[in-house]
C-alpha cells in the first residue's frame, strides 16, 4: 500500500546518497548549458527524475555513475540547442588541430604548476575554452576530466563504443589546447611571436603584469638554452 | 615507440585506461622524449584543472532548498488535517487504496510541478529568441522547432502586445514561450504537451465552455487549459479570473 504519511528508512537514505552529489551535478551542469539558470534546472530535473525512478537504481552499483547518466540524458533531450551547436563541429571538422599547438602560457604552467600567477590565468583562459569546445566533445572532457569517470562509464552514458569516448576525449583535448593558443594569440603571448604591442590592454593591469612576466619568464628559457 | 602513436595514445595514458604492455612501452618513449613529456605535462595540468573547476563549484543554496524540499514532500493539506485524529486517519488510509482518491492525489502533484515550473520560467525568463510585434510571426519560427504544434495564441491576448518569443522548457518537456505585455503587465503563454498532466479536480473551472485549471505560485497567476493534448498556460501578475478569460475567449 502506498504510504501517504512516511517514507521508508530505505528510500531517505536513497535521497540522501543522491544529495550528496549535487555540487558535482551541477558543477557539469553548468559547463554543459554554460548558464547558470539552466544548469539549475537540469539539476532539478535530474533530481526529480531520479526521485521518480528510484526503482531504477540497482543498489550496490555506482549511484553517481547512475545520476550522471540521468544528467546525460536529460541534457540531451531536453536542453541542447542543436542549432546552436553547428557552428563549432563545423569549425572542428574543418581545421586541422596540430598536436603542437600550445602556447607559453601553458607551457610555464605545466613546467612550473606551483605559480599562482600563472595558474590564474590558465585555469580562467582553460575554462574559456571548455566552453567553447563542441558539446559531443565537452560532454566526455567534463566526465572524465572533471567528474573521473572511467572509458567504459562514459561510454555507458553517452550510448557510444569506448573507442569513440577515446578518440572525443584525445580530439577534444586537442582542440582545448588550440583554444588556450587561440587565447595567448590574442593576449600577445603565443610563442615566437611579438606582435604584441599592447593592443588588449583592455585586459588591466593584472594581464600586464603577466604578460611581463612572460616576456621575463621566456627571455629566462631563451638565455637558458 | 614513435612520436606519433605515443601522442595518439597519451590521453589514454594519463586517464589509466592503457593495458599494461602499452604503458611499458610509453614509459620508455616518454622518459627518453622530451616534447612528448612536455605534451603529456600540459595535459596532466589541463585535466587537473578541469577538475579543480568541478571542485571549485558548489549549487546554489536555493537549489539545495528546492531538492530537499522534492525529496521529502509535505504531505497534501487535507492528509495533515485528518491526520489530527486515528479515526480521520483510518478513513483515508482506506480511502487512499481506492483508485479515485489516490488519482485525485497524483493529479494535484503532477498540477503541482507544472504550476511551478510555468512560474519559475515566466519570473525567470530565458532571453527571447525572437522579437517582435506580430504573434503570427512567432507561430511559424516556431514550426520544425517542437515536437508538437503551437496553434494560435489565445484569442483574449489581442489586446496585448506581443513581444517575443523562444523555446523553453516546462520541467524536462520543450514549451514554447511566448511573452506579451497588457496594461503594464508582463504576461507569458507557455505551450507544451500535456503528457501525464490533467486538467481536472478542484481547482478547475469552466469558463466559455472550456476547462481552465486556475493557481497560484509566489505571487503569480496562472491559468491552463488544454487542446488536442497540448497545455496552454498563461502566468501573470493580472487577477486569475482575468487570465482565464483570455485563455477560454473564443475566436470571434
Amino acid at each position: 500500500m502506498r504510504k501517504l504519511f512516511q517514507k521508508s528508512s530505505a528510500q531517505l537514505q536513497f535521497e540522501a546518497d543522491c544529495t550528496a552529489h549535487l555540487d558535482a551535478l551541477y558543477a557539469s551542469a553548468l559547463k554543459l548549458t554554460r548558464n547558470r539558470e539552466d544548469a539549475e534546472e537540469l539539476v532539478q530535473d535530474v533530481y526529480v527524475r531520479a526521485f521518480r525512478f528510484a526503482k531504477g537504481f540497482a543498489p550496490g552499483t555506482n549511484l553517481k555513475a547512475w545520476l550522471f547518466r540521468i544528467l546525460i540524458n536529460t541534457f540531451i533531450n531536453a536542453y541542447r540547442r542543436k542549432g546552436h551547436e553547428r557552428r563549432y563541429i563545423e569549425r572542428a571538422a574543418v581545421e586541422p588541430i596540430y598536436d603542437d599547438v600550445l602556447n607559453a602560457q601553458a607551457r610555464a604552467y605545466a613546467s612550473d604548476p606551483e605559480n599562482h600567477l600563472l595558474r590564474t590565468f590558465f585555469a580562467r583562459d582553460l575554462e574559456d575554452a571548455l566552453a567553447e569546445l563542441p558539446e559531443e566533445y565537452r560532454m566526455p572532457v567534463i566526465l572524465c576530466d572533471m567528474q573521473e569517470f572511467s572509458y567504459r562509464e562514459i561510454a555507458d552514458m553517452l550510448g557510444c563504443p569506448i573507442g569513440t569516448v577515446m578518440s572525443r576525449l584525445h580530439r577534444g583535448r586537442k582542440m582545448l589546447q588550440r583554444e588556450l593558443a587561440d587565447h595567448a594569440i590574442a593576449a600577445g603571448l603565443s610563442v615566437g611571436d611579438d606582435k604584441s604591442d599592447g593592443k588588449d590592454k583592455g585586459d588591466g593591469k593584472d594581464r600586464g603584469d603577466v604578460l611581463t612576466d612572460m616576456r621575463s619568464w621566456r627571455q629566462r628559457q631563451k638565455g637558458a638554452s | 615507440m614513435t612520436c606519433a602513436i605515443t601522442r595518439k595514445f597519451v590521453d589514454a595514458y594519463m586517464d589509466e585506461e592503457l593495458d599494461a604492455a602499452t604503458v611499458l612501452q610509453l614509459d620508455a618513449h616518454l622518459s627518453a622524449c622530451d616534447s612528448c613529456r612536455d605534451l603529456l605535462n600540459l595535459k596532466q595540468a589541463m585535466k587537473r584543472e578541469i577538475r579543480d573547476i568541478g571542485l571549485r563549484t558548489a549549487a546554489p543554496d536555493a537549489l539545495r532548498q528546492r531538492i530537499q524540499r522534492a525529496a521529502r514532500p509535505r504531505p497534501h493539506p487535507w492528509v495533515t488535517a485528518a491526520a489530527l485524529t486515528a479515526a480521520a486517519a483510518a478513513v483515508i488510509i482506506v480511502a487512499a487504496t481506492a483508485t479515485p482518491w489516490r488519482r485525485a492525489t497524483e493529479d494535484d502533484t503532477a498540477v503541482a510541478q507544472v504550476l511551478d515550473a510555468v512560474v519559475l520560467r515566466h519570473n525567470r525568463p530565458l532571453p527571447m529568441e525572437v522579437t517582435g510585434s506580430d504573434p503570427g510571426q512567432a507561430q511559424h519560427w516556431f514550426r520544425g522547432k517542437l515536437d508538437f504544434p503551437v496553434q494560435a495564441p489565445a484569442p483574449g491576448l489581442r489586446r496585448a502586445n506581443f513581444e517575443g518569443a523562444r523555446v523553453s522548457n516546462v520541467q524536462a518537456q520543450q514549451a514554447a514561450h511566448m511573452t506579451y505585455a497588457l496594461d503594464g503587465h508582463r504576461v507569458s503563454l507557455m505551450v507544451f504537451p500535456a503528457e501525464n498532466l490533467h486538467i481536472r479536480g478542484g481547482n478547475v473551472r469552466v469558463v466559455h465552455g472550456q476547462k481552465i485549471l486556475v493557481g497560484t505560485r509566489r505571487g503569480y497567476n496562472v491559468a491552463m487549459t488544454e487542446r488536442n493534448g497540448v497545455i496552454y498556460a498563461l502566468s501573470s501578475d493580472l487577477p486569475a479570473e482575468a487570465l482565464a478569460e483570455m485563455l477560454a475567449e473564443k475566436t470571434p
